[in-house]
């Protein structure tokens, strides 16, 4: 009987203790590669062009001013979610382009202090190799976020906006 | 039985892997946030010796060369590692919720740690594994430094300041007001200057140790994060994350004199082995660590390291046999 009562203080303990368990945000990264069947000149001027990103089949609208550095856009997606993005680098050499994001919204990108790029590479066989990457803290910055803005899920929704963002622009820029 | 001699085994072999770092030579010890790990450099070989598991996602590191032990912050389990160098016993120690920065003061065995959600400082006894007294400061603590004359100086990230405490008394002394979201906070016992970065505002403010008085701010990079000081030429090494850049200031004009762009992505924690000539940067978002040569800035090597390397705090033990 002793026994028992001390096996289920232990699970008590146990639990107790997980519960009690959590942490802080700390930085999480996406990178993504996606080869496209076409050169690398042609998917640069389609990956530096700032105010027409539509890669992703869930963008709406993209409304920016500028293609230079400190212009902002709004993309907006088909579940009503926008996103403000500022472009901080675009490097013509370099065959790059980053972006930051200025104002989430969290049932898309949940996500604080994101920042991506993306790199055109030229393969030797007229092919390109696009790689995007990403670093971000989760969507709730505090102490014991709600499930769907911790590192996991924020991680996985970054992921899966970024997969699809480089599909889609395989498709564009194998289409013509 | 069986698990017995796993345990042997398992001890044998990080024992022997630690053991060929022994020939003397400088170390860089880096926390790997993404591992749970904590790597061992031997950077006269430039190779990666051991690798240690510690509490998880680490980030901060505190090296005590006297008494040849480690601690690094673990955030994600709420605690501290501290790791003897001799026989590399790793041991948890409490560390309060949410550890970032340590400093530690070897006389009287405690340890500093900032802690970033509960916007207040814990002190640490490790021999009997207690904390003793909490200091409350403003929101958001970050970087550390303690100086010989027991001042800690503390970057307040939610507050743009950085706060002075007198350990002795345990008493605030002062707040200086500094860049846009301090992070982290450095120095060095040859110099009577200590180092801010501001990360929000992408600039470094110069506080004089002996005043405590802000003498310049000076902009850098984007999303300053460590600081490395040289104390032969009198420069300061600053890590731009978001720049992928490093700047380096010369401290006897106040003014940055050089860029270092394309060093790595996210270049994070930041240090200088002399013996070896090099400076070495932790890459966070490319799991490496790269090495600079001294004078010249060029790469030396990339050396692939667990896995999201921060190193926050000066990660160099130097002569270590």
């Amino acid at each position: 009987m002793h026994k028992n009562k001390f096996l289920l203080l232990l699970i008590l303990l146990f639990f107790f203790s997980t519960t009690l368990y959590a942490h802080g945000p700390s930085r999480q990264k996406v990178s993504e590669k996606i080869q496209i069947n076409a050169e690398s000149s042609k998917v640069w001027e389609i990956v530096k062009n700032f105010k027409d990103f539509k890669w992703n089949s869930e963008i709406t609208q993209c409304s920016a001013s500028k293609n230079s550095v400190g212009s902002e856009r709004i993309i907006e997606f088909s579940n009503g979610s926008k996103v403000k993005q500022k472009l901080e680098k675009l490097d013509e050499n370099k065959m790059m382009i980053g972006w930051r994001i200025v104002e989430t919204d969290n049932k898309m990108l949940p996500v604080n202090s994101y920042a991506a790029k993306v790199f055109v590479k030229n393969n030797d066989d007229d092919t390109s190799t696009i790689n995007y990457k990403a670093g971000f803290y989760r969507g709730f910055m505090g102490n014991d976020p709600p499930e769907e803005l911790n590192d996991e899920n924020s991680k996985k929704k970054v992921q899966e906006f970024i997969k699809k963002s480089l599909e889609g622009l395989k498709e564009i820029a194998e289409k013509n | 039985m069986l698990r017995r001699i796993s345990f042997h085994l398992s001890f044998c072999i990080t024992f022997f892997s630690f053991y060929c770092v022994l020939a003397k030579s400088d170390i860089a010890i880096i926390t790997n946030q993404e591992a749970d790990t904590v790597d061992v450099i031997n950077l006269k070989e430039k190779k990666k010796k051991s690798e240690i598991t510690v509490g998880k996602k680490p980030a901060g590191i505190f090296i005590d060369k006297s008494k040849k032990i480690f601690f690094t912050s673990n955030p994600g389990s709420n605690n501290i590692s501290m790791v003897d160098l001799k026989n590399l016993k790793h041991v948890f120690l409490n560390g309060g919720k949410s550890p970032m920065s340590l400093q530690f003061n070897a006389d009287s065995n405690l340890l500093y740690i900032s802690n970033w959600f509960e916007n207040q400082i814990s002190i640490l006894d490790i021999k009997k594994n207690k904390i003793t007294s909490k200091i409350n400061v403003g929101n958001s603590p970050a970087g550390m430094y303690l100086t010989n004359s027991d001042k800690l100086f503390v970057a307040i990230k939610g507050e743009d300041i950085v706060t002075i405490i007198d350990t002795v008394s345990q008493q605030k002394i002062k707040d200086v007001k500094v860049g846009k979201a301090p992070y982290g906070v450095f120095s060095d016992k040859d110099t009577n200057l200590l180092f801010v970065t501001n990360v929000q505002s992408n600039s470094v403010t110069i506080i004089d140790k002996n005043s405590l008085k802000a003498l310049t701010n000076i902009g850098v990079g984007q999303w300053p994060y460590q600081i490395a000081y040289e104390n032969k030429k009198k420069l300061i090494f600053v890590t731009n994350q978001r720049d992928n850049s490093i700047s380096i200031i010369d401290l006897k004009k106040f003014k940055v004199n050089k860029t270092l762009d394309d060093v790595c992505e996210y270049p994070e924690g930041i240090d200088i082995s002399y013996n070896e000539n090099l400076i070495v940067v932790a890459c966070w978002f490319e799991d490496n660590i790269i090495l600079l040569d001294l004078e010249s800035y060029k790469l030396v090597k990339k050396i692939e390291v667990s896995g999201g390397p921060r190193s926050f705090g000066n990660f160099i033990l130097e002569d270590y046999e």
